[in-house]
């Protein structure tokens, strides 16, 4: 790492941040610290120093400085298109981010939590003073997912770049389209070719790698052009089985039951999600038995032979 | 692995407003906030008193002191604001309210966090495609809330899951959580003096008690040593558990788990249901038991 790139980062930001106007190669190249060497040189830094601001989220303007020279570019980064002005948000905004932030605080979105918290601290110290701990406060647990494949997904569904990632031992390029936490589980729904598709992220099998080296996707004429694919793993399913009286009361609370004989009592229930399905049923060992869909019923038994040894 | 410029220079821009608004602030709470050592804060320190506006003389350069381990920045130039949140900041803060907004009862609130998180996405376009869904507050989560903030017991009506019946518990909520989209509590089982976890749509019925919530009880450690195989391809349970995990390490496509667990009848469900991804080694007499039950239910399909 170089002290002196850092250096002379800071100062293009706050260079371009100070100015009023758009700032030329040259002028920048003349009046910020940092900049030597030959023309060219001095260029190829430059185009370095804008990417790499740029991947840090700053956002630097380009715009023509006389409308009758379009060759003739400048730079700019305009305060408000990276900093919180001082009254975006009022004190009573500030609590309740400080609350929400305070949620995550044992899930492993806490990094990005905390990350929002010092910056609240910056702007008001007190508001974060006054609720510093999470006394009595509800907090979310766990997350079930490794935090970078979640900053990863929700960073290309915000830059519309297509990603890459294995899934049912297959590789992927997908355009992500939309995010949901269903139940504590995130899914992905996106575009593989032409077909909409739902994935499960806890069942992805590699990283998820964002192309940033292709072009945004299109995403209004994806759409267009999309069809929705039949995704079995989603689509909806009704189990029947009889349940012991008394017993299986995870299952019964959410079905339909109807007296059976002395022992048992039938159950209707729709279900989605065969595999969370399945360890359901599991759960309530010698207290359910399934009479359909015969395939879930296969599964289960199937599961049972492997605990005898 | 050696730090980017760029992570330096993110982090440079966010160390100088949050001085300003907390002047003399500590190099070890520095540290500490951004999860850095008190050396890298110094170096941080050192760089950006370096750095200020073209000129670059003493009225243009960022003017701070560190001295005698504490920090003020005297003239921030133009880093007197912090940056924006960025997109992952932004979707937890939304989310965030999300769930706030499900807990709630103040409809006047309830407003002001539609407005903020309008004005929180407002600049990301990502922040509208993803959504956070949970189950709708519990009928007792208040009762409960109100027993853990005034320190009081409750007499609840609870239908366990893990023994698959309908109990009488008397117990002192001790904190409140979301997992796997549900609403939980932690709370001291008054009878066994050991902390229980309930899951608060399974209440049937629930009082608040005038006994007040002991701070003196301990934690029993009457609990049972367990060792099982998890298949990577369920590595969500070595998270979703990981609390009970003493000790976890990975071995080719499993993990290897041992910890501590007082519910016996919890645990041998946990290995049916999870079957044939958890594979338990001990205790001994329990692995015996799941093969008895897993017999049993196979003969209802004979």
């Amino acid at each position: 790492m170089s002290s002196e790139k850092t250096e002379r980062l800071i100062n293009l930001t706050l260079g371009l941040l100070a100015s009023k106007r758009y700032l030329t190669k040259n002028e920048i190249f003349r009046t910020i610290a940092g900049y030597s060497g030959t023309p060219e040189s001095m260029e190829r830094m430059f185009e370095r120093d804008k990417d790499e601001l740029r991947s840090a989220g700053i956002i630097i303007e380009v715009g023509g400085l006389d409308p009758l020279f379009e060759d003739e570019q400048g730079y700019l980064i305009r305060s408000s298109q990276i900093q919180i002005q001082p009254n975006d948000f009022s004190k009573a905004e500030l609590i309740l981010m400080v609350l929400a932030a305070n949620y995550w605080s044992q899930s492993n979105l806490d990094d990005s939590a905390k990350n929002a918290l010092l910056k609240i601290a910056s702007i008001d110290s007190g508001v974060t003073e006054q609720i510093d701990s999470n006394n009595g406060q509800l907090l979310v647990q766990n997350f079930n997912h490794e935090s970078s494949q979640i900053r990863s997904l929700i960073s290309a569904i915000n830059s519309r770049r297509y990603i890459k990632f294995t899934y049912k031992s297959l590789y992927r390029m997908v355009a992500p389209i939309k995010l949901e936490n269903i139940q504590g589980f995130w899914y992905l729904s996106g575009l593989e070719d032409r077909w909409m598709k739902r994935f499960k992220v806890i069942r992805f099998e590699s990283s998820v790698i964002v192309l940033t080296d292709t072009e945004p996707f299109d995403k209004d004429q994806l759409m267009k052009d999309s069809t929705f694919a039949d995704n079995s793993e989603m689509s909806l399913q009704k189990l029947q089985a009889f349940i012991r009286i008394g017993k299986c009361n995870n299952l019964r609370k959410n079905g339909l039951v109807k007296p059976h004989d002395g022992e048992w009592e039938s159950l209707e229930l729709g279900f989605t999600d065969q595999e969370q399905m399945i360890r359901d049923l599991l759960w309530n060992g010698d207290d359910v038995q399934v009479i359909a869909p015969t395939t879930l019923k296969s599964e289960l038994l199937y599961r049972l032979q492997r605990l005898i040894k | 692995m050696s730090e980017s410029a760029v992570d330096r220079v993110s982090r440079a821009l966010d160390l100088v407003p949050f001085i300003l608004e907390n002047p003399g602030i500590e190099i070890s709470a520095l540290a500490k906030k951004f999860k850095i050592n008190e050396k890298q804060v110094l170096a941080d320190l050192e760089l950006i008193f370096l750095c200020g506006l073209p000129g670059y003389t003493p009225y243009e350069l960022i003017d701070l002191t560190f001295e005698d381990g504490l920090v003020t920045v005297i003239d921030p130039q133009v880093l007197d604001k912090p940056r924006l949140f960025n997109e992952i900041e932004a979707v937890v803060l939304v989310l965030g309210l999300s769930i706030m907004k499900n807990v709630i009862n103040d409809s006047k609130r309830l407003e002001s966090i539609n407005n903020l998180q309008e004005k929180i996405a407002a600049k990301f376009s990502a922040i509208e495609n993803i959504s956070f869904t949970t189950s709708s507050k519990p009928k007792f989560y208040d009762l409960v809330s109100e027993a853990m903030s005034s320190r009081r017991s409750l007499n609840l009506t609870y239908s366990s899951i893990s023994r698959d019946e309908i109990t009488q518990r008397f117990v002192a909520p001790r904190s409140i959580y979301l997992a796997q989209g549900n609403f939980y509590f932690v709370a001291l089982d008054r009878k066994s003096n050991q902390e229980r976890h309930f899951r608060m749509d399974l209440i049937i019925d629930c009082e608040l008690s005038d006994d007040p919530g002991s701070e003196e009880q301990t934690i029993s450690e009457d609990a049972n040593l367990f060792d099982f195989r998890i298949n990577t391809r369920n590595k969500y349970l070595t998270e979703r558990y990981s609390e009970l995990f003493t000790d976890i390490s990975q071995q080719g496509n499993s993990y290897h788990a041992r910890g501590r667990m007082n519910n016996r009848e919890w645990l041998k469900r946990l290995v049916i249901s999870n079957a044939p991804d958890i594979e338990l080694f001990e205790p001994a007499d329990l692995k015996k038991e799941i093969e008895e039950r897993a017999l049993r239910t196979l003969a209802l399909y004979q």
